[in-house]
């Protein structure tokens, strides 16, 4: 029985069809690094908002599949495009939070006893907005609201000047 | 002290073009750390805050690796001697609790370039010879499918995991080498710089 080399062309089939295989891997592969550099982007733009992100599967590193980098590229390509949305809801919040602080501040009668954190308004540190009458129960019956800022955040020496005492 | 250059298998390289291994030898076992490291170790912690940690992600070195996490199927927030592992560490402990050299000695390396280390213990009994130099590369573990880190026949640690138990640095080590690990994109020149600094820091008194 004589055996006969496979037609060139067939050799040079295979050898093509297994280096379009990689090509499309390398190329998923740079999809993958990009949505990742997207993702932790997006991530560190939106603090001190926390994006709740699902956990990729994850495993000890492997080269992976065409299929597997595929369904891959497609989570995260759904992670990114869910935080994005999350995100711009959060800010259209903010964004909310903050022109009603401008109407309170305008007519605080309009709205008593509102109070407004200065996290819903995406701000950082500690305090709120909070529409109270003047002078107590006097304001009340008078109708004199005004917007009362609280004095934010604890000090740190203050509260650290509390547990030494406490300590003692 | 200079980096040398381990291989990397044709399949490895021609699917994750750029991926590379330096290393550097350094003679001794696991010892506690010297004041000096200790001092550097305090006031790296000091600059890290809970912001430092979210731009982590997003530093150009690290965001490489993080990348190759992701390509290799890993979830980019897992993975050991990474610069956000050693992060999320200082976080944790509120600092950095003494852990000895080698291990401080990488954490601060990593800390200053971003790049991921090992410490591997290659004993005579792996290299075969005491007079041979090992010679590190990176292939697929034909067993477990995991890209490792290789000397001789022996995997010796998986990418971003720990090292076997036979490449643990332990006190009677007579010799080890630290290992960085080059991603795709990661300029080598950092990686040797990352990799020579680990090994003097692993040599300082």
């Amino acid at each position: 029985m004589s055996v006969t080399a496979p037609a060139p062309e067939l050799v040079s089939g295979v050898v093509s069809t297994l280096e379009a295989e990689r090509i499309a891997r390398r190329a998923l592969r740079a999809q993958i690094g990009k949505l990742e550099a997207q993702t932790a982007l997006l991530v560190a733009q939106a603090h001190p908002v926390a994006l709740d992100l699902p956990a990729l599967p994850g495993g000890v590193p492997r080269l992976q599949s065409l299929a597997v980098l595929e369904a891959r590229r497609d989570l995260m390509a759904n992670r990114l495009e869910d935080a994005r949305r999350t995100l711009t809801q959060v800010r259209q919040r903010e964004e909310e939070a903050r022109g009603q602080v401008e109407l309170m501040l305008a007519d605080p009668k309009a709205y008593r006893w509102l109070r407004v954190s200065r996290q819903d308004a995406g701000l950082v540190g500690c305090g709120h907005w909070h529409v109270r009458p003047r002078l107590g129960l006097i304001g009340m019956l008078a109708g004199w609201w005004h917007v009362k800022i609280s004095s934010g955040c604890p000090l740190p020496g203050d509260s650290g000047k509390r547990r030494t005492l406490a300590t003692q | 002290m200079e980096a040398i250059r381990g291989s990397v298998t044709e399949e490895l390289a021609a699917e994750l073009p750029g991926i590379g291994i330096l290393w550097v030898a350094v003679q001794g076992g696991a010892r506690p750390d010297s004041l000096g490291l200790q001092l550097e170790l305090d006031h790296a912690a000091d600059r890290i805050t809970g912001a430092t940690a979210v731009l982590a992600n997003t530093e150009p070195v690290s965001a490489h690796y993080r990348a190759l996490r992701a390509q290799l199927g890993m979830d980019p927030d897992t993975g050991s001697g990474t610069l956000e592992s050693i992060v999320r560490r200082r976080l944790l402990e509120g600092g950095f609790r003494p852990n000895g050299i080698p291990g401080d000695a990488l954490a601060l390396a990593t800390l200053e370039t971003g790049v991921p280390l090992w410490a591997l213990a290659l004993e005579p009994a792996q290299t075969g010879d005491p007079t041979i130099v090992p010679a590190l590369f990176l292939d697929v573990d034909k067993k477990t499918g995991a890209v490792s880190i290789f000397n001789g026949e022996l995997p010796v640690c998986v990418l971003f995991g720990e090292p076997a138990a036979e490449a643990v640095v332990a006190k009677k080590s007579e010799s080890y080498v630290v290992v960085a690990l080059v991603a795709p994109g990661v300029l080598s020149e950092v990686c040797e710089l990352a990799v020579e600094r680990a090994a003097e820091l692993c040599q300082s008194t």
